[in-house]
């Protein structure tokens, strides 16, 4: 019963985090409009228009993107 | 049994979240990748402790990173700081080319502080300059490698979006001196192809393209913002002209490969300069932070061709710009 319970448990978490992926993939479907940019003269004088960018995170598919802080300090 | 079971499940959770947390990545100025986790960034040692792949802790001075690591690095205390140290990594931000980002960092001190007001104007006077040094650098190189499109976007950027700044009479000049070689020579080919009907049924089509193209050229040039509204909203008004023009030939003549050819050809080119004309003009308006009329002349330009990623930009960026402030802008 027990072991039903573990398996059961790890099932459901990785459920979970896949739905977290789920998610992403809706979000790239979102920013479809709108590809990352950084790097480009572009984004350096307008800014981003990439959601992740422009909700002030890094994305992380761009090796040249300056959005968003390296760390997440708490305030 | 029991035991092993649970460690596998426990492997299999660590793995998955393992998995799905992306790692950092920061560069160094030698053009090398570290991959791992940022741990913390001390902004008074200006040392970045990085957690690299190998478990290794690095430190590493904020010198030893790219610029725009190193600005992420400096970032990372911009939400906590005090308005001043915001202004400086703003400063950071536009002594690397990254002007939006400084210009946001700027919005932000003055949020926070009011009184940094007249520090944050004189910044401001620097990040204007160095932005129209860096729209008309861009152009040059376009032009240098032969891309009169690029070009005429940083030109026209620079006059519609830093009109004070005095490389912005130079953009006007250069604007004037291209925009009519560039852009009578796109109809070259129809007018070859179709020549007796561009001089009988669509002569005053014809005529009317011609000064839309006019008028948009003067308004990009005309050192008076009134005067280049003036003329981008005639330019519309000619391009409308135009398309009517087309219309009314289609209905009259025997449809016929030919005619369909020309039509088109000629529709697609007064809808493509309309909309750079609104783009601009949309462009002028929020420079003035005049949003809510910059959206409308977007909005037109979208009517005309709703999937136009240029004009979809514009929008988003007008948007933008509503909710956060344009910042850029003189103080007057």
């Amino acid at each position: 019963m027990k072991m039903i319970q573990i398996l059961l448990a790890t099932l459901l978490s990785v459920a979970a985090l896949a739905s977290c992926r789920a998610d992403d993939a809706k979000d790239a479907k979102d920013t479809h409009e709108f590809a990352c940019t950084c790097g480009e003269p572009d984004a350096d004088f307008f800014g981003c228009l990439h959601p992740i960018c422009a909700d002030g995170k890094t994305n992380p598919d761009n090796p040249e993107c300056a959005c968003g802080p390296l760390i997440e300090e708490e305030e | 049994m029991r035991t092993i079971l649970s460690y596998l499940a426990l492997l299999t959770l660590t793995a998955t979240t393992l998995a799905a947390s992306p790692a950092d990545r920061v560069r160094l100025k030698n053009g090398q990748y570290m991959v791992g986790t940022a741990k913390h960034y001390d902004g008074k040692t200006e040392i970045l402790t990085f957690i690299a792949e190998d478990g290794t802790e690095q430190m590493i001075h904020i010198d030893e990173l790219s610029p725009r690591s190193a600005y992420r690095a400096a970032n990372s205390l911009a939400k906590t700081a005090e308005p001043a140290r915001i202004v400086r990594i703003g400063n950071f931000a536009r002594d690397i080319g990254l002007y939006a980002h400084a210009a946001r960092h700027y919005r932000n001190a003055l949020k926070k502080d009011p009184s940094l007001q007249a520090e944050v104007d004189a910044e401001m006077v620097t990040l204007r300059r160095e932005a129209a040094v860096f729209c008309m650098s861009n152009a040059e190189e376009a032009i240098k490698k032969g891309d009169p499109k690029e070009a005429e976007k940083w030109l026209t950027t620079l006059v519609t979006k830093l009109p004070d700044e005095p490389l912005a009479d130079k953009a006007a000049a250069m604007l004037e001196e291209r925009y009519a070689a560039h852009h009578d020579s796109k109809d070259d080919q129809l007018e070859k192809d179709h020549a007796d009907l561009l001089s009988k049924e669509l002569r005053t089509g014809k005529l009317r393209y011609d000064s839309m193209l006019k008028k948009i050229q003067k308004g990009l040039t005309a050192r008076n913002s009134s005067a280049a509204k003036r003329e981008l909203e005639g330019a519309y008004k000619e391009g409308e002209r135009a398309l009517r023009e087309i219309d009314k030939v289609e209905k009259q003549l025997e449809p016929s490969t030919e005619l369909t050819q020309l039509l088109e050809g000629y529709r697609a080119l007064v809808k493509e300069h309309m909309i750079g004309g609104q783009l601009a003009l949309a462009s002028f308006y929020t420079t003035q932070t005049s949003y809510s009329q910059a959206l409308n002349e977007v909005n037109k330009a979208l009517a005309l061709d709703s999937k136009n990623t240029d004009a979809l930009a514009a929008r988003a960026r007008i948007e933008q710009a509503s909710s956060d402030g344009w910042g850029w802008g003189r103080r007057r």
